[in-house]
């Protein structure tokens, strides 16, 4: 049982993020550090993530899900880090004092001087698609499937369809299909793939499941059960055309169009959101508008990799331990503005006096394209550039010294094909 | 001579490559961006392999690890692509209690493939 209520540093989310953080933090010095995990046990959603491929950059080898999680949960427990599991943080006021719901203990205050959010994110829903028709049984987002096969033991229905391709639906086209569902075929609203090519070869290709791009579902039929969707081809501006409906029987919908930042808990303590990421707008240390509170993880934006959410918890960490110290963040940033063919970049402000490593993410495929980072007098050539694979680019903090002046507190950037 | 294009998929980079081959035997191999891209395709050509994943059941001992009714399980090494669907089906019959560590050998050479099937995580103590 955790009996002190006074920490230095408090991590919010026992996912890969908040492990990895909490681990870092541990491992460097000695604080007192505590882990707050709403789930009964520590992974967040790696658990549910059976397949491989997870690893590679942080621990040089190829890892199911889970283990990438084992090892991190022992690492852990080896440490000294305080862990409450089932417990859910309600609040987070300006002295940074949290309040938290538990199975346990009830309703308690922790004190802290120092917050990690790592929060997660949410799949997005029917709800937010609008899709027409009736409102049965049946439809389900593609992760919540995943818990329910992987974790509880249960399949969702026989004849599935999935709309969308992200990585997570991709995932378990394959994984229903190996437990004897009949997986009618993955649609696409885009005219691309949003999931990593690699999954479309082992997820789809492998098990000869049809991916069709440009094209959504326009209308849901069924009473109590879903019994069938209508399948439409869409145009250049994503608008269905309606003679190309045809109807497909399935009894289970997968859903798997995207997922959104969980922070919910952020806005309660004032922190300001990135509308593009729908995350905290951070520094290069991922130090949130609030002093103090860190952010990493999902709920920062949504990463295509563990590996790169687990470096990004140790970045929170060793800027927690900074901050600590007695370090203090300037107030004069140099804004980023994402522009051209740019979804979203981390961070979105800089301070022009240390390294700086940009998470960009692309709004579009695009070939030999030229990333420029106007007023810095930046340029890097890519091959290939896509959607589900973030761009990483470091930039010196010499860049920024040198270019001080053209930039005038802005510095854009764009994707040129 | 014929012109075979996969996707490699041994990391997230996902190479487009093209692979010549002429009488049943790699020319050339283009399109990759590491070495692991030439093994890659020289096995998709010769012995096509993949890591095996899916879940067993788990009889929980313990309140707290009845959280988890199946228990992820792996292939420690790539396994023969064409006996995949072969080593799940007698992969499900098997049941296992707590506590399992991971790492656990919980199927020695399935079916003759020469694959281990191990625990992919611990549970309970």
């Amino acid at each position: 049982m955790v009996k002190d209520r006074k920490y230095d540093v408090v991590v919010i989310g026992g996912g890969p993020g908040g492990m990895a953080a909490a681990a870092r933090v541990a491992e460097l010095e000695i604080k007192r550090v505590l882990l707050i995990e709403r789930d009964l046990f520590l992974g967040g959603i790696l658990p549910q993530c059976i397949h491989s491929g997870f690893g590679v950059k942080i621990f040089g080898k190829e890892l199911a899900g889970p283990q990438y999680c084992q090892l991190f949960i022992d690492k852990i427990k080896k440490l000294n880090v305080d862990i409450m599991l089932g417990t859910m943080v309600l609040s987070i006021d300006e002295e940074k004092n949290i309040i938290v719901s538990g199975k346990i203990n009830g309703i308690e205050k922790i004190q802290t001087k120092s917050i990690i959010l790592s929060l997660g994110c949410r799949e997005r829903t029917r709800g937010q698609l609008n899709i027409p028709g009736t409102r049965p049984s049946g439809i389900f987002t593609a992760g919540v499937v995943q818990r329910m096969v992987n974790i509880e033991g249960y399949l969702p229905g026989k004849d599935i369809v999935i709309l969308g391709s992200g990585d997570i639906g991709l995932i378990m086209a394959r994984r229903l299909t190996l437990e004897g569902c009949n997986v009618k075929g993955v649609y696409e609203l885009m005219p691309f793939s949003t999931g990593l090519i690699r999954n479309i070869a082992q997820c789809l290709e492998d098990y000869d499941i049809p991916l069709f791009i440009s094209h959504t579902v326009t209308k849901i039929y069924g009473n109590k059960r879903i019994e069938a969707v209508r399948i439409s081809k869409v145009d250049g501006s994503l608008n269905p055309i309606r003679a190309s409906g045809k109807r497909i029987s399935c009894d289970t919908l997968l859903l798997s169009v995207g997922l959104i930042p969980e922070n919910e808990l952020s806005k309660t303590c004032g922190i300001k959101l990135d509308s593009r990421t729908n995350g905290p707008i951070v520094d290069e240390n991922l130090q949130t508008s609030t002093e103090g509170i860190f952010a990493c993880g999902n709920s920062l934006y949504v990463n295509d990799l563990v590996d790169n959410v687990t470096e990004d918890g140790y970045v929170a960490a060793e800027s927690a331990l900074n901050y600590l110290r007695g370090w203090k963040a300037k107030n004069n940033f140099i804004d980023i503005k994402a522009g051209k063919g740019i979804a979203y970049v981390v961070p979105q402000r800089v301070s022009g006096s240390s390294d700086v490593l940009f998470r960009i993410r692309p709004g579009r495929p695009a070939r030999d394209a030229n990333i420029e980072f106007s007023g810095l007098g930046y340029k890097k050539k890519v091959k290939r550039v896509n959607p589900g694979e973030l761009v990483f680019i470091k930039i010196k903090k010499e860049q920024f010294t040198k270019a001080a002046l053209p930039c005038k507190g802005v510095i854009g950037i764009d994707i040129k094909a | 001579m014929s012109e075979k294009k996969i996707t490699c998929i041994t990391c997230p980079l996902g190479c487009n490559l093209k692979i010549n081959i002429e009488n049943n035997k790699i020319v050339s191999i283009t399109g990759n961006q590491c070495k692991k891209g030439i093994k890659f395709a020289e096995g998709e050509i010769k012995d096509p392999r993949r890591i095996l994943t899916t879940t067993i059941k788990l009889k929980a001992q313990g309140r707290k690890e009845a959280a988890f009714n199946r228990l992820p399980v792996r292939s420690v090494a790539p396994a023969p692509k064409d006996k995949i669907l072969e080593i799940i089906k007698e992969v499900r019959k098997i049941k296992v209690s707590t506590p399992v560590k991971m790492g656990d050998i919980i199927v020695k050479n399935i079916i003759g493939s020469g694959v281990d099937i191990i625990a992919s995580m611990s549970v309970g103590n």
